[in-house]
């Protein structure tokens, strides 16, 4: 659920909002990869002594909500615990993860009231029902990939795909779906076919038709809205190697520019290419 | 019966090339994908084998034949994890594979031949990742019972057989809110549609659409995952019985 732009009917505490004067609940969350699942951090802060008094009461708890829409899964884990760690099986995530914190009532609740209510609300009594949200935390979101590889070892972000409709086409590059597909015409692929049989020409092929692709993608990503591509896992590839470097994709791209990331992406294909093709031609002398 | 999943570059330039084959996608045969592809078999064997699965077609009792088609296709393929499910290369391939006929036969309508876009959209994945699961042909049918399928009850696919009418549209509506990704909350919704049922009650469409609507309002200010699901069937059934009461003073 996204709730940065929700009214409520009560005040709630939360980020971006001054129904709570001087109190604040946030939540820090990391995750590590375990052998079959991932395990979740929470480190949750909260100052607000009415809410907390809440909790010790077991009248409120803790409750963070994990959501993989992808593949219909939401689980939730309650606790008292400000600080708590949970796995859940790997198998249940994969690709965009949503990760949410909230307090909620346990019972229903007369007559709440707290000293932190905006001066709007001062002397105000609320009714709040079992399973009301009384506090959210921070909502993150986070990709989860798994058997990311790197570009120039395998290509496997890239799918090169032919179309039979027109004999003389330009190569074309399609960036909807999973893959980047490269789509050549039939004598282009047939010969496309040969040709990346032979080991000692993969860096050609690099070169010649995976770099200007991967060139051009970078561009559009430049000039895009990247929302567009965050469910992408061509995207999410590249992505995770940029950030090995501390670096956001745009960011990256905004210091070095397209053409370096994508020979650094490939590991600097035209350099193997010349390399490879002087090499066979020692060999055929 | 082995299961068949295409590779991504046969998936890709199938999906390219819908057009020129679309005269293909109208007939009996699936042998003409070999020959599209000069005889390399764009087909990858999935590891596992099951028994044969028949799905029926029934052109008087289509909603019947879906459910037995569910509740087939969801017991025979059960071991499936939520991440091989959600592949369009499985899918997509049996499409072209195993249930080419029933394909064919399932979608073709009144002697028409498919056209270019209703390819794209009955044998591709063509609504983005989730809503293609609820709207592919064969994906559809795991994913119903998957989601439906509940073995501590006596009769396991007992939920599953609410959708035994207006399945596409029931489908559709329900699983596209966030709240359905939650199994407690999907079961608390049907067993109080069930309820109602089994009263008398009939559960039109507008009733069905109201109260996911209403799930997804009051999802603002309760977290609907914290409750049980007999806590949450109580709020669902306050609310049908409301919007019955409506339609039956509008009615009469």
């Amino acid at each position: 659920m996204n709730t940065k732009n929700r009214h409520f009917p009560y005040p709630i505490l939360r980020e971006y909002s001054d129904d709570y004067i001087n109190s604040y609940f946030k939540t820090e969350i990391k995750i590590k990869e375990d052998i079959n699942s991932f395990i979740f951090e929470f480190n949750s802060e909260l100052n607000d002594e009415t809410i907390t008094n809440l909790i010790n009461k077991e009248k409120a708890e803790i409750v963070y909500q994990i959501e993989c829409p992808q593949l219909f899964f939401r689980y939730i884990i309650k606790t008292r615990s400000l600080e708590i760690e949970f796995a859940i099986d790997s198998k249940k995530l994969n690709g965009s993860v949503k990760v949410s914190s909230y307090i909620v009532a346990k019972d229903d609740i007369d007559d709440y009231t707290n000293i932190n209510f905006h001066t709007d609300f001062e002397d105000s009594k609320f009714k709040l029902f079992r399973g009301n949200i009384i506090a959210l935390g921070n909502q993150y979101k986070l990709i989860i990939n798994k058997n990311l590889e790197k570009l120039s070892q395998n290509d496997s972000i890239f799918l090169i795909v032919r179309d039979d409709s027109s004999e003389r086409s330009a190569i074309k590059i399609d960036t909807d779906n999973d893959k980047i597909k490269i789509i050549l015409n039939n004598e282009d692929f047939k010969n496309y076919n040969i040709l990346s049989k032979r080991i000692d020409l993969l860096p050609s092929m690099h070169a010649m038709i995976i770099y200007p692709a991967l060139l051009q993608v970078l561009e559009k990503i430049r000039t895009s809205n990247i929302q567009e591509y965050e469910d992408m896992k061509w995207f999410n590839v590249i992505t995770y190697i940029i950030n090995k470097s501390d670096y956001e994709i745009l960011e990256y791209i905004e210091k070095y520019g397209t053409e370096v990331l994508a020979q650094k992406l490939l590991d600097f294909p035209i350099n193997r290419a010349l390399k490879s093709l002087v090499s066979i031609g020692e060999d055929e002398e | 019966m082995k299961l068949y999943y295409l590779t991504d570059e046969a998936l890709e330039t199938l999906r390219l090339n819908i057009k020129t084959n679309l005269k293909y996608y109208n007939s009996s045969s699936n042998d003409w994908i070999y020959n599209f592809f000069d005889g390399t078999n764009p087909f990858q064997e999935f590891r596992y084998e099951v028994n044969r699965i028949t799905l029926k077609i029934d052109q008087n009792n289509q909603a019947s034949a879906d459910l037995e088609n569910i509740k087939n296709i969801y017991e025979n393929l059960k071991f499936l994890t939520e991440e091989q499910a959600c592949d369009e290369r499985l899918w997509v391939g049996l499409a072209h594979s195993e249930f080419w006929e029933y394909m064919i036969e399932r979608n073709r309508h009144n002697g028409k031949t498919f056209t270019e876009s209703e390819v794209k959209n009955k044998f591709f994945f063509n609504y983005g990742k989730r809503k293609s699961l609820l709207v592919h042909p064969i994906a559809k049918l795991w994913w119903t019972g998957r989601n439906t399928y509940d073995e501590n009850r006596e009769n396991p696919y007992e939920l599953t057989d609410f959708f035994g009418t207006n399945y596409y549209h029931n489908n559709l509506i329900l699983f596209q809110y966030n709240y359905s990704n939650n199994k407690n909350i999907v079961t608390a919704f049907i067993e109080a549609m069930l309820e109602m049922q089994n009263n008398g009650d009939k559960v039109s469409t507008h009733i069905f659409d109201e109260t996911a609507k209403y799930l997804n309002l009051i999802s603002g200010i309760y977290l609907l995952d914290y409750f049980e699901i007999d806590e949450l069937k109580i709020k669902i059934l306050r609310k049908v019985k409301e919007l019955l009461l409506n339609e039956n003073k509008n009615n009469d």
